[in-house]
């Protein structure tokens, strides 16, 4: 039907939408596809990392082993020294290394430098071990083992020959001293250092970089680095020494070991440096070579706690101030003046933090800001570092007549004591002003503020308060764990107690002839008082009462409601029969002619029953049991 | 009939001699703590440190021990201070004074406060003896209600049980804070200045550093007449009469 009425327009029209539908699907899906092919925006970072040479891991490791020197005297020391072209991680050295007995090994420096190579950066690992020898000889340290980048490498032999005296022709290892201005310091206080290392053969001096001070608990301050050559005289020798200097800081007191090590770089100096004097400085390719130092020991103590001034911020060493200086001293009430305040010092300045602004009601101070930078001072009494700070102050009452003063003090260490350095006052005049409020508002909530932090001795308790019997806590004491021993017994027993009881509830026969048992103790023994008093009567009401009692348990019936049958019943054949069977009947029935009979008969020959009569209960209470 | 009267009789009489002489015992030190704080007002404060230790050791009080700092501090003794003022504040963590004193001291004479654990902290807040109370009561109380409704018949209610979980949390709550206490018992302070950390516990053994008074400790370990410290930075020896122990 639809064909039919399908005109050929109609056929047309739909071919055309046809045709619009899958080019528009295809300029969608091509759009997407471009829109997915752009490439995204690149990372900076990463574009700077791309842009860096690539460190070499792919080329073969090779190591180098030598002596530095390979020929020492007896006493003197050399340098074992292993150079493997791998990532200093990459290598698993061992902790010790095998050596002749003679030889005594220690470790040293241990370091890694990246050698520029084409377009790539070739890795060099250095291990070094200070070695000495006992005696005069040839000694070969052999070849041995380890692990680079996963795989064994074999470090080959190395031989040292140490003879009976030092030769002065023979050619002297190079390496690096250190010193120290002080080997006894405090915690916090600079000490410069120097890392020198003397001309080779010729007066030839070469630059040392990537300079290390090794030690645990100082801080090295890099910006405070120099470098200079300078020809002097040291270790007996004159010539140009390349002097490396620095400034540390210990942080924790007791006994530090200090060394340092560096790798020579021929020409290639890393900084700005200082030539002085006249020196040659070696040519060609740098030779990286590892040289480090013997290790320096460097004691450090705590600053004294005693005489600790107020204004203490840390400053440790000789500290002048200059007379302060105001950039006005005829001010109003709202004002802001600003005091500047020069600090000098012929050590470190740039450890010195600035005393914090007083805590004052009428006056608002702000913290110091530093003025420039450290300087340079030439006076008459030498070379000075300074550093200058200024304080804006604001005074909020117009009854003031000077600037606050602020406390500083320092430590002295030569002296060992504190150093008062109060910034002092300075006169000012104080015209009427006002204040903006905000200044006040702040000045308030300082006041405020500081006042609320700031600590004071409570005064006495007036009473005697929480009472306590000791000091010690319970737990900590013996007893403690004895008095839990009360309610641990206590319920210990109620549950023994509970589970007694629980037992006997569902055996009461138990306690049923336990307590006949009890009953018939008792019968027998006034039985045997009545047949001592020759009772005749009592003594058969007891003997009857006494069966009765002990064969009670064994039916479900009151004792007195047990006849003499009964009894007879319980004994054992040969005894029903016998005499202790005639005994019980005879005993019964008296009892029943005593009870029953107006004119009861004799009972006299009664007590002659008694042998019979404990025979037959004695068996009856073992049958209770 | 008789011997019972005689008995509560004798009882009395022995209730009442002790009461008496408790009393006095508390007049005593109630004497000592007014003489004390006089002698600490007129600037006496070796007088003001007798009494007040003669009022700790008759009866101790939160009170006593934090005038006891108040005095030792006035003398300068910041170590004996501080730990009075630690055992005032072990006694009654709720008076803020001690707390504001050891603050007040440890900023004047630049020393640290100990490093606390949280369970140690945990302990602080409530006064040492109070957790051992709590620990074993609520434990006992548990077990009450775990054994006697058993044991007595009681019908079995919900409230039973939690009577039991309430007991048995509040036991596990106060277990950390026990264990605090148990550690803190450990921590001391350097009575002496400059007292030498030894790196073996002899006299003649090499000094690791030395160490302020009032500086706080850890004791791990007690060989003779030394004790093995652990400050915030080094382990060292030190000798026992150098180190006071809060407890």
């Amino acid at each position: 039907m639809s064909s039919a009425r399908r005109s050929p327009a109609n056929c047309v029209d739909s071919r055309w939408r046809a045709l619009f539908f899958w080019v528009g699907l295809m300029v969608v899906l091509t759009v997407d596809r471009l829109q997915a092919q752009t490439p995204p925006q690149p990372d900076p970072l990463m574009q700077l990392m791309l842009t860096q040479p690539s460190i070499d891991v792919s080329t073969n490791v090779e190591v180098r082993v030598v002596f530095d020197p390979p020929v020492i005297g007896l006493g003197e020391k050399s340098t074992y020294r292993v150079t493997i072209n791998a990532v200093s991680d990459s290598i698993k050295w061992p902790d010790d290394i095998y050596a002749p007995m003679e030889l005594t090994v220690r470790p040293g420096a241990r370091g890694q430098i990246l050698q520029p190579a084409l377009d790539k950066l070739k890795p060099a690992t250095t291990i070094n071990h200070h070695v000495t020898a006992a005696k005069a000889g040839v000694f070969t340290i052999p070849e041995f083992r380890v692990k680079v980048y996963g795989r064994n490498l074999t470090v080959p032999a190395a031989q040292l020959e140490v003879l009976p005296q030092a030769d002065p022709r023979a050619p002297v290892g190079q390496r690096l001293y250190l010193e120290l201005t002080e080997t006894n310091a405090f915690c916090g206080q600079p000490i410069r250092v120097r890392v020198l290392m003397p001309s080779a053969a010729g007066n030839a001096i070469q630059a040392l970089t990537q300079v290390q001070i090794n030690g645990d608990g100082v801080l090295v301050d890099q910006t405070s680095v120099r470098q200079r050559i300078q020809a002097l005289e040291f270790q007996g020798r004159s010539g140009p020494v390349f002097i490396y200097e620095s400034v540390i800081t210990p942080l924790v007191a007791g006994r530090l070991d200090l060394s340092a090590q560096a790798f020579t770089s021929g020409n290639q100096f890393a900084g700005a440096i200082t030539i002085q004097g006249q020196a040659t400085i070696m040519g060609g390719q740098p030779q990286y070579v590892l040289l480090d130092s013997d290790a320096v020991r460097l004691n450090v103590a705590p600053l004294p706690r005693a005489g600790l001034l107020p204004g203490f911020s840390g400053a440790i060493g000789r500290y002048e101030i200059d007379p302060p200086q105001l950039s006005t001293n005829r001010l109003r009430v709202g004002d802001a003046v600003k005091l500047v305040v020069t600090f000098r010092t012929a050590g470190e300045i740039k450890r010195i933090n600035a005393p914090a602004p007083p805590a004052v009601t009428n006056w608002q101070v702000f913290p110091p800001e530093v003025e420039g930078g450290p300087l340079l001072m030439a006076t008459a009494a030498g070379l000075f570092s300074a550093i200058k700070y200024s304080y804006t102050m604001i005074p909020l009452t117009n009854d003031m007549q000077a600037t606050p003063a602020i406390p500083f003090s320092y430590f002295d260490p030569d002296a060992k004591a504190y150093r008062d350095l109060t910034i002092p006052a300075v006169a000012v005049r104080v015209a009427a002003g006002v204040a903006t409020a905000e200044a006040q508002a702040i000045a308030q909530a300082a006041a405020a503020q500081t006042n609320d932090q700031r600590l004071k001795l409570s005064g006495l308790a007036t009473g005697p308060g929480v009472l306590t019997t000791n000091l010690k806590p319970p737990q900590l004491r013996g007893s403690f764990w004895g008095w839990q021993l009360g309610p641990l017994f206590g319920f210990a027993a109620l549950w023994f107690w509970d589970r007694r009881r629980r037992f006997y509830e569902q055996h009461p026969e138990i306690l049923v002839r336990r307590r006949a048992r009890r009953a018939l103790r008792r019968e027998r023994s006034v039985l045997t008082k009545t047949a001592q008093q020759g009772d005749a009567v009592g003594f058969a009401r007891s003997a009857v009462m006494a069966l009765r009692v002990a064969g009670a348990p064994h039916f479900p019936a009151l004792p007195r409601a047990l006849v003499g049958r009964d009894i007879i019943e319980l004994l054992e054949l040969p005894m029903r029969e016998g005499r202790p069977g005639a005994a019980v009947r005879q005993l019964f029935a008296m009892m029943d002619d005593a009870q029953f009979n107006l004119t009861p008969g004799e009972f006299g020959a009664v007590l002659a029953l008694q042998p019979e009569l404990d025979r037959i209960l004695d068996q009856l209470e073992e049958r209770l049991r | 009939m008789k011997s019972l009267w005689k008995n509560i009789w004798s009882a009395g009489l022995v209730l009442l001699g002790l009461l008496w002489l408790g009393g006095r015992g508390m007049a005593a030190g109630s004497d000592d703590f007014s003489r004390g704080s006089a002698a600490y007002a007129a600037g006496d404060y070796g007088l003001a440190v007798e009494l007040f230790a003669a009022c700790v050791t008759n009866q101790s009080s939160a009170g006593a021990l934090q005038n006891l700092g108040n005095s030792q501090w006035q003398l300068g003794r910041p170590a004996e201070a501080i730990i009075a003022w630690e055992r005032s504040r072990s006694a009654d963590p709720f008076a803020a004074a001690a707390e504001n004193n050891l603050r007040f001291a440890r900023e004047v004479a630049q020393l640290e406060a100990p490093d606390l654990t949280w369970c140690e902290i945990a302990a602080g807040w409530l006064p040492a003896t109070w957790w051992a109370g709590l620990a074993c009561g609520s434990f006992w109380f548990a077990v009450a209600f775990l054994l006697l409704p058993g044991v007595f018949r009681w019908r079995r209610s919900a409230g039973q049980q939690a009577a039991v979980a309430l007991g048995l949390g509040i036991f596990l709550l106060v277990l950390p804070a026990n264990y605090g206490v148990w550690t803190r018992a450990q921590l001391g302070f350097v009575l002496v200045a400059e007292t030498p950390l030894r790196f073996t516990p002899t006299a003649a053994a090499e000094p690791v550093t030395k160490l302020a008074a009032g500086e706080p400790g850890r004791v791990v370990r007690k060989r003779g007449k030394y004790l093995l410290i652990q400050t915030r930075r080094t382990q060292g020896w030190v000798e026992r009469s150098a180190f006071g122990q809060s407890f």
